[in-house]
């Protein structure tokens, strides 16, 4: 009898080893979590562009229950890359950096791991392993630049950029057009910190531009707070950038172009999730959602609103975007003729010129 | 299998364990099926899908195939502006159903048919285009667009255009199927047909699943079953955004043997299964076999049938027994007859005790082992009552003389004497009763009782019917109440009783109980224990005459002074006999009895051997046995009966068996013997046959050869006690031990003769010198001769070495021929101090004689020394 109770068993091993065997290969993908890191070169509460995407890798960590590890404050030498080992070495399958900076050391480790996935966002190059991606901002530079243009009261707007790069200048040309479509007469002041996160810098830039060129509205296009506070404490108002910051600066905030990565994030990881991972160069327009500006606040009037809108809508609808022809550079050459359009490929790597209205400010680099 | 056992519990569980592993050998197979399924469904599924992404790939090289051609084009008017439309409408001329155009950055048409012009906001394309993609966009009402950019200085100044109605789209973009039963369709994200004609089966059913796995996957695909047959339905993702590459393929034509695995695999196991359970089948039936088959044997096994067989064995044992007993006895007989050597004798006698006992409790078993088959018949025979006593008290008072007891017998003297009835069985009551007492009986008496009843004359025969009464009255250790339950068992002895000495199995009264039961009769006993007990049978018996038996004690003496001369030694030298018989011992055996009476025996092996010999010689008795192959002795007396002319017709022909004496006794009547004789061969009984079927003249009571019987003078001199029945001497030789005025006369006669030397001797007081003379046959040098012998002898130093050796028993006889010799020559202290020491050996008990091997040795070279120094 006791053999019978033994065949039984068996019979029942054989059938559990059936069962799960043959499950084992779908509970790899579905059984664990994802395990996903991010790098970011300033703090994680910056109120700017890491906490961008702080909030953003948040909220789809929530949703598709992920594990992430937030690395900030991340040099951008060899610890950025013993970051990212470390975070490998935790078990990470994504690693997403969030800045443009880190471009050589992920690329290194991307070919040093090729089975974990990267994310690069401002980034330019790409690996089988590692897709860069960015939004179309400068769409939200070109409406923030309407306004700007409507509310200057002395036409002096200041440009406070970071790095002379494609990107920021493509940014700069952007609002630039925006004031020049509705204030031909406005110019647009830059000056340059030097740095997307350095405070000093970016405070001595934003005092430059409002107490020597006495700009009665300043935009950023850096990560540091300190310009929303000098604007603030003297009566100047400010379009931000990243974030919406409205609560922050109630006084004098209009208006940001800001970031909704979560419309990113969350689909790119499903897709590594399901092994649909492909590498890209993203470039994320207004249709995508991923890009936006944050809601004009009470000081600008409704006629602006009415404008700005229409303006979005026929971005959104594909018949307008802003380095549509004629564009004409600050020293008056035609750029872009009537009728023409700028290529991706020139926006990205080839804008180191300014249009009409800009006073670049190179000379002041100095500072 | 119809005797299904009773106690089917183990058969329940067997089945109800059996049923479990089939009802999970059935569960196992519909998961491996149910697995094995979804496994596969998931591995065409797989297929499918990768079909599906083949299919949205070729779809995808047509729209870049198509792009590439348009990028030409737009390539072409790049370098030439100015005929730009000339261009367009070349290509448009070339494919009629589709529609080239060229708009520009504000969204007017350039070139191209006015009516079928596209605008920005419609398509995604354009917008891409003059950013400088090379893309293919959709709209639902529209159609399929591919634009690129014609660039001016490297800045887009126009996008061409090909645009494909959704009636024309299919004929570029139509993938086709590689089946022939297999359809697809590229549909948007509402389910719209754009590309391919209508769907035999309704897409939109699985559109939600299908769509559910694309979130996953860029190519997908699902089985379900519509309509009785069992479709894939898949889907892919195409370049073309907002479109998806929709179809089916039946299951049937993706059928490519792989469904067949399912099968196999479950078939095989299938028949595995099918092993496994004829395998517990086969084993649930020889189980329940082997469990019959135990049943069986149990039931075999029964206390009747066990018994029954216990019977059968015993009895064939028996049987097997009696016939080496028979002869070990016979040829016992003869050494004891024939050897001069004082210890073979006593021990050839020993032989023969032990042998006599070995014989009465074969003869036991087999009794009771009849009994309990059911074999044991009662042969009625008239008979003396008086013989019968006789005998059983002569038998008694042998044994009783051994243990110092009172034996006293009463009997009725009003009993009728010849009664009818089974004379063996009677004697054989009575004799149990009497060894039964006087084996549990040490000391006091013993009372033997006959006495009767009469009865009621039986209804059918003129018979009287008397009740006999047979009580046997011992003063023993008695039987303990609880043990009185016991008594009657076979192979068992009351405990305590175990305890003296007695021997044997305790056969007899169990044989007793059964006997008497088997006659109707009725055993009662009453003991007290520790006082005695009293057995009283009481059988009914028929009178055949009423003739009084008298007194018993008178005709018993009476019967004694006859008997004593049949007994004595004859002789007849010229009488002849033949004694047949296969068994050569059992030849040897009664050679030898009949060595002292001369008697010519002839002996034949078997019967035919016998019939030649009986033939040609005339003989006085034949003896034949009753068992022989080939021809037994029935046939061969038959045989004998029918011969024409022979010189033995009127010779008593005896029956030899080895059966019971009632048996034999049927036997013998049966087959017309003369008489019979049951084996083994007793003398006694032997010589009786011969004494009374010899003719007179024949026998002569002469003196026997007394050279013999002098030699065995000495040793039964001190062994007469051992030897039974005092040799009865022959009237004509005055017996030293007997006659006791004879003896005296003559050694007041040695005394008076003394020679001087032994005179002194005598006088010493050292040495008993008459009984030393007397020893030696009243010669006095004799016993010089043995007094020098004893002088010089050594047993001193063997027994010292014997003692050494801690070999008891050489020691033991050692010491033995020492009191022997020494009470030859008269020296009685050392001799009884040997004799002593003599008892200690056959009793075990050593630690006594190596206390006193000592003492022994001292006085035996005391003795010798002082012996020496008189003679």
């Amino acid at each position: 009898m006791k053999w019978c109770f033994f065949a039984l068993g068996m019979i029942l091993l054989v059938a559990a080893i059936i069962t799960f065997c043959t499950h084992k290969d779908e509970r790899d993908s579905f059984g664990k979590r994802m395990h996903i890191a991010m790098v970011m070169t300033g703090a994680r509460d910056d109120h700017s562009w890491n906490e961008s995407h702080y909030k953003a890798m948040k909220k789809v960590a929530h949703k598709l229950n992920l594990e992430v590890e937030y690395y900030d404050n991340v040099p951008n030498d060899s610890t950025a890359e013993n970051v990212m080992e470390l975070a490998i070495s935790h078990g990470a399958q994504v690693i997403i950096a969030t800045s443009f900076d880190f471009g050589d050391k992920i690329l290194k480790i991307a070919t040093r791991h090729p089975n974990i996935k990267f994310l690069h966002a401002t980034g330019i190059r790409t690996a089988p392993n590692l897709s860069t991606f960015f939004g179309r901002i400068y769409q939200m530079r070109y409406l923030s630049g309407i306004v700007a243009g409507l509310m200057t009261k002395n036409n002096r707007i200041g440009f406070l950029a970071g790095l002379n790069i494609s990107e920021v200048n493509r940014n700069i040309n952007a609002f630039a057009l925006g004031v020049q479509k509705v204030n031909p007469e406005a110019k647009v002041y830059v000056s340059w910190s030097g740095s997307w996160i350095d405070e000093l810098m970016a405070d001595d830039a934003a005092s430059y531009l409002i107490d020597t060129v006495g700009v009665d509205l300043l935009t950023v296009h850096v990560d540091a707070l300190a310009p929303y506070e000098i604007a603030e404490k003297k009566n100047v108002w400010i379009i931000g950038y990243n974030n919406d910051n409205s609560k922050l600066y109630p006084k004098r905030f209009l208006t940001a172009p800001i970031w909704r990565w979560e419309k990113f994030y969350e689909t790119k990881i499903q897709e590594i999730i399901h092994h649909k991972f492909i590498s890209r160069d993203y470039w994320l327009g207004v249709e995508s959602g991923a890009i936006d500006l944050a809601p004009l606040s009470k000081h600008v009037d409704d006629s602006i609103r009415v404008l700005v809108e229409q303006e979005r809508k026929r971005i959104e609808q594909g018949i307008f975007d802003v380095f549509f022809g004629p564009i004409i550079d600050n020293h008056g050459m035609v750029r872009i003729e009537s009728g023409e359009s700028m290529t991706d490929a020139e926006m990205i790597n080839h804008f180191d010129w300014y249009v009409k209205g800009v006073i670049d400010g190179i000379d002041s680099q100095g500072y | 299998m119809e005797s299904i056992p009773k106690d089917t519990k183990y058969n329940v569980k067997t089945v109800v364990a059996l049923a479990a592993i089939v009802a999970t050998v059935c569960l196992f197979c519909v998961v491996l099926r149910l697995k094995l399924d979804s496994l596969l469904y998931n591995n065409i599924s797989g297929q499918v899908a990768q079909r599906a992404f083949v299919l949205a790939q070729s779809v995808n090289a047509r729209i870049n195939v198509q792009l590439d051609a348009l990028s030409s084009i737009a390539h072409l008017a790049e370098n030439d502006t100015t005929r730009m439309c000339d261009i367009l409408s070349a290509a448009n001329f070339d494919e009629g159903q589709v529609n080239y155009g060229i708009v520009s950055l504000d969204g007017t048409l350039v070139c191209g048919d006015s009516s079928v012009s596209v605008k920005p906001n419609e398509f995604s394309g354009i917008v891409q285009s003059f950013r400088g993609k090379h893309i293919a966009s959709y709209n639902s009402e529209r159609g399929i667009l591919l634009s690129v950019p014609i660039y001016r200085n490297g800045k887009v100044r126009n996008v061409l255009y090909k645009l494909y109605d959704n009636i024309h789209a299919r004929n570029y973009f139509d993938a086709g199927c590689m089946e022939d039963d297999c359809y697809s369709s590229i549909r948007d994200q509402d389910g719209n047909t754009i590309v391919g004609f209508d769907s035999p089966i309704d897409l939109s059913l699985v559109e939600n699943d299908l769509k559910k796995q694309m979130e996953l996957y860029s190519s997908s695909a699902y089985r379900k079953r519509i309509n009785g047959s069992v479709y894939y339905f898949f889907m892919a993702d195409l370049q073309l955004p907002g479109l998806s590459l929709v179809g089916m393929i039946p299951e049937l034509s993706l059928n490519h043997g792989v469904n067949q695995v399912a099968s196999l695999v479950l078939g095989g196991v299938g028949a595995l299964a099918l092993l496994l359970f004829a395998g517990f089948g086969v084993m649930f039936f020889v189980d329940r076999r082997h469990r019959d088959k135990r049943h069986r044997r149990n039931l075999l096994n029964s206390p009747e049938e066990i018994g029954h067989i216990k019977s059968v064995v015993l009895e064939s044992v028996g049987h097997e027994i009696l016939s080496p007993i028979g002869e070990i006895l016979g040829m016992d007989t003869i050494i004891i007859k024939e050897s001069k050597d004082p210890f073979l004798k006593e021990y050839a006698q020993n032989i023969q005790s032990a042998g006599q006992s070995l014989l009465s409790l074969a003869n036991s078993i087999m009794d009771l082992s009849k009994m309990e088959v059911g074999n044991m018949e009662l042969y009625p025979v008239e008979y003396n009552l008086f013989n019968i006593l006789c005998d059983c008290y002569k038998m008694a008072v042998i044994r009783i003389n051994e243990k110092a007891l009172h034996f006293e017998i009463e009997v009725d003297q009003t009993i009728p004497s010849d009664l009818l009835g089974d004379e063996v069985r009677i004697r054989q009551i009575i004799n149990n009763l009497l060894q039964n007492a006087i084996k549990y009986t040490t000391n006091g008496s013993i009372a033997f009782k006959i006495g009767y009843e009469r009865q009621e004359k039986a209804h059918s025969d003129n018979l009287d019917t008397i009740m006999l009464t047979i009580s046997v009255q011992d003063t023993g250790i008695g039987i303990r109440d609880e043990e009185m339950s016991k008594l009657f068992m076979a192979f068992r002895r009351i405990e305590n009783r175990s305890e003296q000495e007695a021997e044997g199995t305790g056969l007899g009264l169990t044989l007793v109980k059964r006997l008497v039961d088997l006659m109707n009769g009725s055993i009662v006993v009453d003991s007290e224990y520790g006082k005695g007990s009293n057995f009283k049978v009481v059988i009914p018996q028929k009178v055949i005459k009423n003739e009084v038996i008298g007194d018993f004690n008178k005709r018993y003496r009476e019967y004694v002074t006859a008997s004593e001369i049949p007994r004595s030694h004859f002789r007849a030298q010229n009488a002849s006999i033949l004694a047949v018989d296969d068994v050569p011992m059992n030849l040897r055996v009664m050679t030898g009895l009949l060595k002292e009476t001369a008697v010519q025996v002839d002996i034949a092996g078997n019967g035919m051997e016998a019939i030649e010999k009986i033939k040609r010689k005339h003989y006085d008795i034949i003896f034949i046995d009753q068992v022989m192959p080939i021809m037994d002795g029935i046939e061969t007396r038959s045989i004998i009966k029918s011969l024409a002319d022979h010189p033995n017709k009127e010779t008593p022909i005896i029956l030899l068996s080895i059966n019971t004496m009632s048996e034999a006794r049927e036997a013998c009547q049966k087959a017309n013997f003369t008489d019979f004789l049951t084996k083994p061969l007793r003398e006694e009984n032997l010589f009786a046959i011969l004494l009374q079927y010899l003719p007179a003249e024949l026998i002569s009571y002469d003196e026997p050869e007394k050279s013999e019987i002098d030699q065995n003078l000495d040793e039964s001199y001190y062994t007469q006690s051992h030897m039974g029945v005092p040799l009865v001497a022959d009237k004509n030789e005055p017996s030293q031990q007997n006659d006791g005025l004879e003896s005296y006369q003559k050694i007041k006669e040695i005394e008076r003769l003394l020679p001087e030397d032994l005179e002194n001797l005598a006088a010493s007081g050292f040495v008993d010198v008459k009984l030393g003379i007397n020893c030696a046959e009243k010669d006095e040098n004799q016993y010089r001769k043995n007094l020098q012998d004893y002088s010089s002898s050594n047993m001193d130093a063997l027994l010292e070495k014997s003692l050494k050796e801690e070999d008891f028993e050489r020691y033991r006889l050692q010491v033995r021929t020492l009191k022997k010799r020494s009470l030859e020559i008269g020296g009685i202290d050392i001799a009884s101090l040997a004799k002593s020491v003599e008892y200690a050996c056959n009793t075990g008990n050593y630690d006594f004689v190596r206390m006193h091997h000592s003492e022994l040795i001292r006085e035996y070279r005391n003795f010798i020394k002082v012996l020496k120094e008189l003679i």
